[in-house]
């Protein structure tokens, strides 16, 4: 059978003590999108939509790798001291500013406590599906 | 990858990559383990990131890496680099997020056979009094002047509100307070998450057992340690919980522009790090005290629920049910120490990620009850296998920056262990063999199976053997709680 990678996606990938993603997508902004569901997923964050609850975050960076780790690290921060998870992320990126639209939901349970999102050998690069990342959290 | 080739053998228990090996290194590695433990090694990415760490300014003699080794970020768990005061650098990374994680150990005279019956009712008294989980909050809620005296004064404040005895405080490394901390150089986030958690365990492999000393080996130490085969003692594996968390986080970020500012390449972003002296490596210096700090207040104020889980427990059962402080030690810390460097008495800054101080006999930095022996030194194993208590000695001093193991060091990735085994049937297991197991989690319980480990006993024979430590007893566990 002929399976075709999705344009988007996350997977687990090998590490001894930690945990690590491959995160994949059609543009960058998908791709924060993606590893934000990637790590939600390895917390085992379940969460309950909060009606008309929305909030904007916004972050400056020189690169897009410190980017994408102060927009997880927020999230993770929001999901272990607020119990609150983001749902429907649309994120926009131009010139080193993200700009994050997200309905909140509330954080029923949380599995896993990550510690923190880490700059090991994390780069944002081109790829066959646009571009790609791989993160290793600190567990 | 690095190859077995690619060492010199110094001894059975001692291997070198020398600075030849690539181009960048400014020292060799230098990895204690035997020549098994050493071969486990090259099956992850452990060993080039102490390659990779050998590459930081300022670094002294070599970058040395435990036999309890493993793969981690930026540095390997396991890691001990001491970079030259003040010249040298101060990394974030190789200290780690959970700054001063450390372990506790309490010794009793309670022998095991005299409360065997009350030990269900035990593990169920210490998961109640020891908050664990994620994002787990305590009982003791601090305000800001509280949270701030915590980082200033660590378990020393502790003392002051009658929850700790000048014994803990003497038998805690640097008396459980760093100087030189500063709580304005913490952040509000950091802070924020601080007040609600002193007291608790926290998740992922952190832990409180009880355990029973099965066997001495070292019989004076175990005497000046209060440790006695047969009877019982805690030991309370955590750290700074969240505000660590944050602190580590916060200056990544911000060191990433110091590298930038001071020029200094490197090869993972994760290794950031500033010059000692510049403003933003004292910052880091400063904060990280405060989250060290609030991690020795943390084992202490566990301890204290501890004391009076056991004290409602045993009460009319045994007539002595004081836990006395053996010892508690730092294993993710940097510390400005001074060691001999051929020959020449050199400050330096020791960073110790998955790595404990293990002070050789005679060093001021012991208490003096321990003065003779050495320094005790906490090695904790992996649930349902021996924990061990080891001492430092002379040639720890001479060839590890005083410094030894931190515990076994995982070999399978948490996937894999969740694979291979079911929460349920390993707690069912463990019970069969008499090890009472309280865990939030199941599948969290399973990603800490045993098999997860390296052998634990193995590890410290290797730092038994290269003389960096010495052993003194061992103890299996009888409880486990895990967050």
């Amino acid at each position: 059978m002929n399976r075709t990678k999705p344009s988007t996606g996350y997977r687990e990938i090998h590490h001894t003590a930690d945990i690590a993603i491959q995160v994949w997508a059609d543009n960058l902004p998908n791709l924060f999108t993606e590893a934000a569901r990637g790590m939600y997923a390895i917390m085992g964050v379940a969460s309950e939509k909060k009606p008309g609850k929305g909030k904007t975050i916004t972050f400056h960076a020189e690169d897009d790798v410190s980017l994408l780790v102060a927009f997880l690290n927020e999230l993770l921060f929001e999901a272990e001291h607020h119990r609150t998870a983001f749902m429907d992320i649309l994120v926009n990126i131009s010139n080193g500013r993200l700009v994050a639209t997200l309905n909140e939901g509330i954080v029923c349970k949380i599995n896993r406590e990550i510690k923190a999102v880490t700059y090991h050998h994390l780069n944002v690069v081109e790829s066959q599906q646009g571009v790609e990342a791989t993160i290793v959290f600190d567990v | 990858m690095v190859a077995l080739s690619d060492f010199k053998k110094i001894s059975d228990y001692e291997w070198e990559i020398p600075t030849t090996y690539r181009k960048d290194m400014k020292v060799p590695v230098r990895i204690f383990a035997d020549r098994k433990l050493l071969e486990a090694c090259l099956e992850d990415q452990s060993v080039t990131q102490a390659v990779n760490a050998a590459t930081l300014p300022g670094l002294v003699g070599q970058v040395l890496v435990m036999p309890d080794m493993h793969q981690g970020y930026g540095f390997p768990i396991g890691g001990v680099a001491a970079t030259r005061y003040p010249e040298g650098v101060i990394s974030p990374g190789g200290i780690g997020y959970d700054i001063n994680c450390g372990v506790r150990l309490l010794a009793s005279s309670i022998p095991l056979e005299a409360v065997q019956e009350r030990l269900d009712d035990l593990a169920i008294a210490l998961d109640q009094a020891c908050p664990s989980g994620v994002g787990t909050k305590g009982e003791h809620k601090l305000n800001e002047n509280e949270l701030d005296q915590v980082c200033r004064q660590g378990a020393k404040w502790l003392f002051k509100k009658g929850m700790a005895t000048e014994e803990d405080i003497r038998r805690t490394e640097d008396q459980g307070c760093l100087d030189g901390a500063d709580p304005g150089k913490v952040s509000p986030r950091a802070k924020q998450r601080g007040k609600e958690q002193l007291g608790t365990l926290g998740s992922g492999n952190h832990f409180l057992e009880v355990d029973v000393i099965d066997e001495v080996f070292d019989e004076d130490a175990a005497q000046a340690m209060g440790l006695t085969a047969g009877c019982l003692v805690v030991m309370i594996h955590c750290g700074s919980r969240g505000l660590g968390h944050q602190v580590c986080t916060d200056y990544v970020q911000e060191l990433q522009g110091a590298v930038r500012k001071y020029g200094i390449p490197l090869p993972d972003r994760e290794l950031v790090c500033a010059p000692l002296t510049s403003t933003e490596g004292q910052n880091y210096l400063a904060a990280m005290r405060c989250a060290a700090n609030y991690a020795f207040a943390n084992r202490q104020v566990l301890a204290h629920q501890v004391r009076g889980a056991f004290e409602r427990v045993m009460r009319g059962r045994v007539n002595d049910r004081h836990l006395r402080m053996v010892y508690d030690i730092a294993h993710n810390i940097g510390k400005v120490e001074t060691h001999l460097i051929e020959g020449e008495r050199v400050k330096v800054c020791v960073h110790r990620k998955g790595a404990t101080r293990a002070f050789g006999p005679g060093h001021p930095g012991v208490p003096e009850e321990y003065r003779a022996i050495g320094q005790p030194v906490l090695v904790g194993g992996s649930m349902g296998t021996a924990s061990w208590v080891l001492i430092g000695t002379q040639t720890s001093m001479e060839k590890s920056f005083g410094s030894s193991c931190h515990g076994a060091g995982r070999v399978m990735s948490r996937s894999k262990s969740k694979h291979t085994v079911r929460g349920e049937e390993l707690r069912d297991s463990l019970e069969k063999r008499g090890i009472r197991v309280r865990a939030g989690s199941m599948p969290g319980l399973a990603e800490e199976a045993p098999d997860a480990y390296k052998d634990v006993d193995q590890v410290v024979n290797a730092v038994h053997n290269a003389g960096i430590s010495r052993k003194v007893a061992r103890m299996q566990p009888v409880i486990v709680i895990k967050g």
